[in-house]
């Protein structure tokens, strides 16, 4: 261990500090928005810390149906009158997110596995992949739309599920890529020579050993799936509704957005993502770093 | 008595509860090639560090020119560090990677060019200058890379490990350069090494580490032919020496040793228990003849190793092998023969304690 | 047919040729090895055999029968790969049953087998951890276990000496040695040391940049190198070059060389050449010359020393003779200055005559 200045140590830690202050600072509004009265929302100067917190915007989330109640409770300042239901959106977000993501890191294995092990597709092969990503979504919007018109996959699980899974392919592929590469290859060569297929080899060997890199990846591309809203927003048409949908749906013909309700909605829709990083924490670091950070 | 480059005066260091080295005292003359010799863990890289400045030591002190360094930063210290495996930037041309450390020091280019082209000319690099040093064999490339350092002027070079990774020809050709290079240069030089050939063959003198203390500091010949203690004995010599289980008796003030072959070896008047203790014998001491004679005794010979150059041969001693160094194509398997011990070259090493007591018979004997 | 029978062996990395028509006996119940430098492309070969890589060309029989295109659990080899490749989340036991539950073997049976194959290599109190707690030379002896553990035709092993410190070097090379002897079974060895491959092996081959330059026994090597390339790469130090001229005066041959002339005695005729060139390139082992303090019978070609390389069991002599550096081992207890001159003696053997123009010696 070297010796540090003390100096350095503290602007290193300051800075430390203020990354977080930034990457929390959202997090923070919009918990203190969700318990907001309605009178608070869009007021200047803004109102940190509500005096008066409130359960009525989570109230509207999970029954709808009180909405008329919760505007005379307020002397009809507000028109809660909103479409969709949140549990529905949970439940659809939860099927397309989780499937969408479990063939995404799947294909993605196999084609890393590929990649690293016989150079498929030469050098520049993962590079390419990767330029899928850099075309903006919103350019292949409108082909898509066609084309998931007249394969009728419009407004439906399966749509969504594959266009998840096609456009985080690269992500997997190149993320994934990099945890095989570190597992050496004498290991499963190994495995051949005692008696194992390759296949089984890279089943029982190699996977285990990539298994907090490729949980890393599946996280990142849940969070991703989760939180999309240009494709869902235009490939439904209201039979599959998707959490980033509702919270559009959070806006009322007379009062326009409604913000509290849009931060309870918000809320709780990032609560799965928090829970599921937890359960693989250990495995985040090296996995969100590609495994540049040593153990 | 020359002048001394660097003394470390009873120097630790501690990581937690971890004590890595365990005070040490030595001191480098001007000019020396000092190696630091021990085996992975022993504390030898640490104390390297803590002399370039990368560590700060728990304890002690270490001057450079009588001059205390502790708080000085490894930038100002003047001392040159070549890396393991030499890492050279390859990309760079060889001119490039002999400027970087001055660039880096902030040199007038004017100066840098003379430095360099002088550097050059003395490791015979100049007819190289511009070649790219990917394209550089090894012999180049380690001239390089202490050309890079060297052209800084350091007041001492360390060396770590730097042929760690090299093939066994390889080394031996880099070795003779290397020493060549530090002569003419006149450069102080300290060397950390696990491997006891590089050591032996380039030091002025060897410092050898055990668990972070230093257990000998001595000329590589002093080394091999009086080790301290059995970690020394065993740890120098290629084949390793032989130990062979002895009981000690005494005889009034003499001590005298009987193995499983060999009886009344009189070590003397020096001070060791009475019982068993260990014979320490290197291959290259032994004789194997056709006739018996003195300090001789029949054996069998069971395994013979062929190095090239010379044979190793096992023969049976008591329950145990022990190793004979001898020239090519004069012994076979199965063959009795006597085996004869050089009265110069026993060491007694003292159960226990592990020193070694006496490196040869008493005078009287012989 | 051989055990082991390479024809005609070329492997392509892109463009970079790892093995060029590589051909390649080895009998039953041999210890074998192949030398080489870093990137001679040894590790290629023995994953080739393997079934790790498939060659572009050539064949490989194993025991009777060609495996150049089965899978590699189907060829029954064994290797010991040069980094261990010990499975990093398996315990020493898992590790060595590894080749035992892979081929279905029945569970009492396995575990009778490690603990024999453990206890054969000295590593009955590593089977409860895992390899990072293991010391380099314990790893080595987890992963020569798992080696052992299922019979095979053929094992081989891949620079098993390379990463450990000098002592265990020479510690497990006598291992290998007993280990071969008792086992009988045949040993593919590759390794870049010199020393290990003379002391281990029943014959060696040596290979360069895919090539295989000498096949034969270590002595015959040693003693007679096919061309430059062995010549130096084995020996240590290795084999002075010097150059000379070829005379001949009456029927008598001599060598012309710079500070010394030698009569040349017993060169055949060859059939490779039936003329021999005048310039030529003798070779000279260090630990054939005798070196001497004043001019005497055999001793009389005059040098200086440059450079005393002590190393305890002998010492290595850095000679400048006429102008051109030469070694020569001499024995530990003679002390030599640095700058002394001194007086060499060595005899013209007609076995290491040198072709400057193919690189070849004289045969």
């Amino acid at each position: 261990m070297r010796k540090r200045n003390p100096w350095l140590t503290l602007t290193m830690r300051a800075a430390v500090i203020v990354a977080l202050l930034i990457s929390l600072l959202p997090i923070f509004w919009l918990f203190s928005t969700s318990l907001k009265p309605h009178d608070e929302w869009a007021e200047w100067p803004p109102v940190w810390i509500t005096d008066s917190p409130t359960l009525q915007n989570y109230r509207i989330v999970f029954f709808p149906e009180d909405a008329r109640e919760v505007a005379a409770e307020q002397q009809g300042s507000l028109d809660y009158k909103v479409s969709g239901s949140a549990w529905k959106a949970f439940q659809d977000s939860a099927i397309i997110s989780t499937l969408a993501t479990l063939l995404s890191v799947a294909f993605g294995t196999l084609a890393a596995y590929s990649i690293v092990r016989f150079r498929t597709g030469g050098e520049n092969f993962p590079f390419q992949f990767l330029t899928v990503r850099m075309m903006p979504p919103i350019a292949v919007v409108v082909p898509m739309v066609a084309l998931f018109s007249i394969l009728r996959l419009t407004d439906t699980y399966l749509g969504l599920i594959l266009a998840y899974t096609a456009f985080t392919l690269p992500f997997s592929i190149w993320m994934i890529r990099s945890f095989l590469e570190e597992v050496p290859a004498e290991l499963e060569g190994a495995a051949m020579i005692h008696g194992y297929s390759q296949f089984r080899a890279f089943l029982t060997v190699t996977l285990p050993l990539a298994k907090g890199g490729i949980l890393a990846t599946a996280l990142f591309i849940f969070i991703l799936n989760w939180s999309e809203f240009l494709f869902a927003l235009v490939l439904t048409s209201g039979d599959v509704i998707t959490v980033t949908l509702q919270v559009a749906n959070y806006v009322s013909a007379s009062s326009g957005k409604l913000y509290g309700v849009q931060a309870a909605m918000g809320t709780i829709s990032t609560l799965p993502v928090i829970f599921f990083g937890y359960l693989i924490q250990k495995h985040l670091v090296r996995g969100l770093t590609f495994g540049a950070v040593k153990r | 008595m020359s002048e001394s480059k660097l003394e470390l005066l009873d120097v630790k260091k501690a990581f937690g509860e971890v004590e890595a080295v365990k005070g040490v005292t030595m001191t480098l003359r001007k000019g020396e090639f000092l190696s630091l010799l021990g085996p992975s863990g022993c504390g030898k890289s640490t104390t390297l560090s803590m002399i370039a400045g990368l560590e700060a030591p728990s304890a002690g002190d270490i001057r450079v020119d009588g001059q205390s360094v502790v708080t000085v930063p490894p930038q100002r210290r003047r001392i040159g560090l070549v890396f393991q495996d030499y890492a050279v930037f390859s990309r760079l041309s060889v001119r490039s990677n002999l400027a970087f450390g001055l660039e880096a020091q902030g040199f007038p280019r004017a100066e840098r060019r003379r430095r360099v082209a002088d550097i050059a000319e003395r490791l015979e690099l100049d007819k190289i200058l511009d070649r790219r040093a990917s394209r550089l064999n090894m012999s180049e490339m380690q001239r390089v890379a202490l050309a890079r350092v060297l052209v800084t002027e350091p007041q001492l070079l360390l060396l770590d490990e730097p042929m760690s990774n090299l093939d066994a020809a390889l080394r031996f050709a880099l070795r003779g350069e290397l020493k060549r290079i530090q002569r003419a240069l006149g450069q102080s030089v300290l060397y950390v090494t696990h491997d006891q050939l590089e050591a032996i063959s380039m030091s002025d003198r060897i410092a050898v580490m055990r668990l972070g203390e230093l257990q000998q500091i001595a000329s590589p010949q002093e080394i091999f032919s009086k080790p301290v203690n059995r970690f020394v004995a065993e740890f120098i010599g290629d084949p390793p020496i032989n130990l062979i289980d002895c009981r000690v008796t005494r005889d009034g003030a003499r001590a005298i040793a009987e193995t499983a072959l060999h009886g009344t070896l009189d070590f003397g008047p020096i001070e060791i228990e009475e019982g068993q203790h260990l014979l320490g014998v290197r291959p290259h001491s032994l004789r194997l003849t056709h006739k018996p004679g003195p300090n001789g005794a029949e054996t069998e010979v069971k395994v013979v190793e062929n190095l090239g150059a010379e044979h190793v041969a096992h023969v049976a001693y008591g329950n145990a092998l022990v190793a004979v160094t001898l020239p090519p194509r004069q012994v076979s398997v199965g063959e009795r023969l006597h085996l004869h011990l050089d009265p110069s070259e026993i060491h007694l090493i003292e159960q226990g304690s592990e020193r070694v007591v006496a490196h040869s018979l008493a005078k009287a004997e012989r | 047919m051989s055990w082991l029978s390479l024809e005609g062996l070329g492997k392509r990395f892109d463009k970079v040729h790892a093995l060029q028509d590589v051909d390649l006996e080895v009998e039953q119940g041999e210890f074998f090895t192949i030398l080489g430098p870093t990137n001679a492309g040894k590790t290629t070969l023995l994953h080739t055999i393997a079934g790790l890589y498939r060659p572009e060309h050539g064949r490989i029989h194993l025991a009777g029968r060609e495996v150049t295109r089965l899978e590699p659990r189907a060829r029954g080899v064994s290797l010991l790969f040069q980094n261990n490749a010990l499975f990093p989340d398996r315990s020493g036991y898992d590790n060595i049953a590894f080749p035992l539950v892979a081929g279905r073997r029945d569970p009492a049976e396995t575990k009778g087998r490690v603990e024999e194959v453990a206890a054969m290599v000295n590593v009955p109190h590593l089977l409860d951890r895992l390899p990072r707690t293991f010391s380099g030379g314990e790893q080595q002896r987890v992963a020569i276990a798992r080696a052992l553990a299922a019979p095979s035709d053929l094992l081989m092993l891949d620079e098993p000496l390379t990463n450990l410190d000098a002592r265990l070097r020479i510690a497990l090379r006598i291992e290998f040695k007993s280990l071969h002897r008792d086992l009988g079974q045949t040993f593919l060895y590759v390794t870049h040391d010199q020393v290990e491959a003379i002391s281990l092996s029943d014959r060696i081959a040596v290979l360069d940049r895919g090539r295989i330059r000498q096949i034969g026994p270590p002595q015959e090597i040693y003693d007679r190198p096919k061309d430059r390339f062995v010549a130096q790469f084995i020996g240590m130090p290795p084999m002075n070059l010097l150059p000379v001229t070829l005379a001949e005066e009456g029927g008598a041959r001599r060598l012309e060389g710079q500070g010394f002339s030698l009569p040349l005695e017993g060169l055949e005729v060859l059939s490779t050449y039936p003329t021999i060139p005048r310039e030529l390139e003798l070779g000279i082992r260090p630990e054939r010359i005798r070196v001497a303090r004043k001019r005497e019978e055999g001793a009389a070609i005059p040098a200086r020393v440059d450079l005393v390389e002590t190393l305890g069991s002998k010492t290595i002599l850095d000679l400048t003779l006429a102008g051109r550096a030469i070694k020569a081992v001499v024995p530990p207890k003679e002390r030599w200055a640095e700058g002394e001159v001194v007086f060499l003696g060595f005899k013209a053997e007609p076995e290491l005559l040198l072709d400057p123009k193919s690189d070849c010696f004289l045969r």
